[in-house]
């Protein structure tokens, strides 16, 4: 172990990999402030520049990018009331009034630091449980895994789309989707039509930057957009009011806690995302205050604790990504395809196959979090000129990017045309309030549940009776058929969250956002 | 009586789809519908099919909630649809034309157009922006990672 964690240490721990941690975080964080971008699309756009650099030091700056974002989202919200990214608002509930009071730096400064406790909380935990997890799920057969990606794509499914219906139509049309190409057991073509391009099958990268980027830019196009406008920010005469002193910072520590644990769970559960995170954090921040009344006018602790719970969310989203190869959510899925491009299969082999590659991410993971307490420092000062940036000069140069990222990838004309093609897919899927995100994660995890579905059905003789007399594969099916009851039992009483709601009214929350 | 008409259609329409999957693309794109290779593609088609016949259901015995379709907070800037269908036309010919034309002819041209699309009429900065982000794409992909960008089977022939 301590051989591995040496080895791990002097791949990861080089200036090279330093400086890609450092970029990822500069540049999540200064296109999360932005609103209408996030670190989704942040992270989809710039992997096709990764390709050709190590393993580690593009994924290492895709989840610095991807940490960045969520804080990045923190700035429009205090300064503008503007959340440039969902989870960030809660934060605008008590930042923007700290803003109006002159108080515009505390808040900054205060979300900073509850965002780096919240990452590093979270980091460790993820360094702390993956191995065991990995080990466990390293027991699990072919039919165990098929109900375990089954039981993920139903919860996926229930919290990205509009409805539990349409939220299980998408997930089934991204499985439909991940049957293009040659067959994976049998290597039959299947829906190729005759094109050699779609024996591979369908470009996760293209699909990706086509549903999540091209399409937003469409939707945002039908829908409207406000663009930001900077306004002179209060000036306080006190020195205190750009800082947050020790005695603040000690009464929060208590409410970052919490809020990083709660962040940390819903981060390892798939599909409850940060969103959730954030005002489940400010809930709780809320109800165990002693002022519960200040909340909403400026409250300190009304700042750290969404921002501790949804970065929290980051590290502990890898969980299940790394030991089981499941994405929990939108952002996981889009860094999975990063492992994917760059010949990482995450999953339990993982930890088997390349130890010092992922407990190398671990030490980088951790090594960012103490980057973001320098790095966005200088964009609290940019902020009001970043997030202005009018949407008009931003959407041509994004689209750019998108053809770019697509042909960068593999250098194939055909991928530009996929992404095309699947911008204008997952615009009507917005449309026809169908999940992209659902039908993205089940396009990703198709294949592996194709596989592990008819391996299973090989080794009982093609009876399905084996998926409920294995006990841990029964359980699974349980949980899968137990969430679509749950869910359909919730949505029918309309017993909705109210806070999940709040937070898709109060940040605009377009569905490829909604993890 | 139908109560919700955007769901209704979509889920005829799925269902469509799905039977037109089923009776003529599996057969002829994947093989029998009883063998392994067809096995997925027929049980999610199936599954599609399904759900959708029952949102059709729905659609007619649950009209939306209130404010379920409700507008969004007026935005300042709202494009109407024959701007949209003009962005996707622009990027289908964008990835059409890179073949032909490529990357520095075809995406000067289609950033243009994308600018005067979205509303943006003054020439500084449509020049200043398209210049720089297509000298830093071709800097970031030509020179720093070696992966060129497509010249343009057109410009090939014209620089011969």
């Amino acid at each position: 172990m301590l051989e591995t964690l040496a080895t791990a240490a002097s791949q990861a721990l080089t200036l090279n990999n330093f400086f890609g941690a450092a970029l990822g975080i500069f540049l999540g964080s200064l296109l999360g402030a932005i609103p209408g971008l996030n670190g989704t699309m942040a992270i989809a756009l710039l992997i096709p520049v990764t390709y050709t650099w190590s393993p580690l030091f593009a994924i290492a700056m895709l989840v610095g990018c991807w940490k960045g974002s969520v804080y990045g989202g923190s700035i429009s919200a205090v300064l503008l009331n503007a959340p440039g990214t969902p989870e960030s608002a809660a934060t605008a509930l008590d930042g923007y009034p700290l803003t109006k009071q002159g108080k515009a730096g505390k808040a900054l400064k205060m979300a900073l630091f509850a965002s780096v406790i919240g990452a590093l909380f979270s980091d460790a935990l993820l360094m702390v449980a993956s191995p065991p997890i990995a080990a466990m799920a390293l027991m699990f057969g072919p039919a165990e895994l098929a109900m375990l990606i089954l039981f993920a794509l139903v919860v996926v499914a229930g919290t990205g789309a509009k409805s539990q219906l349409k939220g299980l139509i998408s997930t089934a049309l991204g499985m439909l989707l991940a049957t293009v190409g040659l067959d994976p057991i049998t290597t039959q073509q299947r829906f190729t039509f005759g094109s050699i391009d779609l024996d591979a099958g369908i470009g996760l990268l293209a699909m990706l930057i086509g549903l999540l980027v091209m399409s937003e830019v469409l939707v945002q196009m039908e829908e409207g957009w406000k663009d930001a406008h900077a306004e002179v920010a209060v000036r306080s005469d006190d020195p205190d009011a750009s800082r947050v002193t020790w005695p603040e910072l000690k009464g929060s520590l208590g409410t970052i806690f919490r809020s990083s644990l709660l962040g940390s769970f819903c981060g390892a559960l798939p599909g409850v995302g940060s969103i959730t995170a954030a005002f489940m954090g400010y809930d709780q921040a809320r109800r165990l205050s002693k002022h519960p009344e200040r909340f909403g006018k400026g409250e300190l602790n009304g700042v750290a604790a969404p921002e501790a719970a949804n970065n929290a969310v980051c590290g502990a989203g890898l969980i299940p990504l790394v030991t089981l190869g499941i994405p929990g959510a939108l952002s996981a899925a889009v860094i999975m395809g990063a492992f994917m491009i760059h010949g990482l299969a995450p999953g339990p082999m993982l930890m088997m196959e390349h130890p010092e590659t992922v407990y190398g991410l671990f030490m980088l993971l951790i090594l960012s979090d103490f980057f973001m307490l320098v790095i966005p420092l200088p964009l609290m000062k940019l902020g009001q000129w970043v997030i202005s940036v009018p949407r008009a000069y931003l959407f041509p140069v994004i689209l750019a990017l998108c053809v770019i990222g697509a042909f960068g990838t593999h250098q194939n004309l055909f991928d530009v045309k996929v992404m095309v093609f699947f911008g204008v897919v997952g615009y009507l899927l917005k449309k026809w309030e169908l999940s992209p995100a659902a039908l993205l994660i089940a396009f990703i995890l198709g294949p592996m549940a194709e596989v592990y579905l008819r391996q299973a059905l090989k080794i009982s003789g093609g009876d399905p009776a084996i998926f409920v007399t294995k006990p841990l594969a029964a359980l699974f099916l349980a949980l899968a058929v137990g969430a679509i009851v749950w869910t359909t039992l919730r949505n029918r009483r309309g017993k909705k969250i109210g806070l999940a709601g709040e937070a898709s009214s109060k940040a605009d929350i377009s569905d490829n956002q909604v993890e | 009586m139908i109560a919700n008409r955007k769901d209704f259609k979509l889920g005829l329409g799925l269902v469509a789809f799905c039977l037109l999957l089923l009776l003529l693309v599996i057969p002829y794109q994947v093989g029998p519908l009883t063998e392994a290779d067809a096995l997925m593609p027929v049980l999610v088609t199936c599954f599609i099919m399904l759900l959708s016949i029952l949102l059709t259901i729905q659609a007619v015995r649950r009209a939306p909630k209130p404010g379920e379709h409700a507008e969004k907070a007026a935005p300042e800037h709202r494009s109407p649809w024959w701007s949209i269908l003009i962005v996707i036309i622009i990027m289908a010919a964008y990835a059409w034309l890179l073949d032909l034309t490529g990357f520095v002819l075809t995406s000067l041209g289609a950033m243009i157009a994308l600018f005067l699309v979205f509303g943006v009429r003054r020439w500084f900065p449509i020049t200043a922006i398209t210049l720089g982000t297509l000298g830093g794409l071709y800097l970031c992909f030509d020179v720093i990672l070696g992966a060129p960008l497509p010249v343009g089977t057109l410009v090939e022939n014209f620089l011969e």
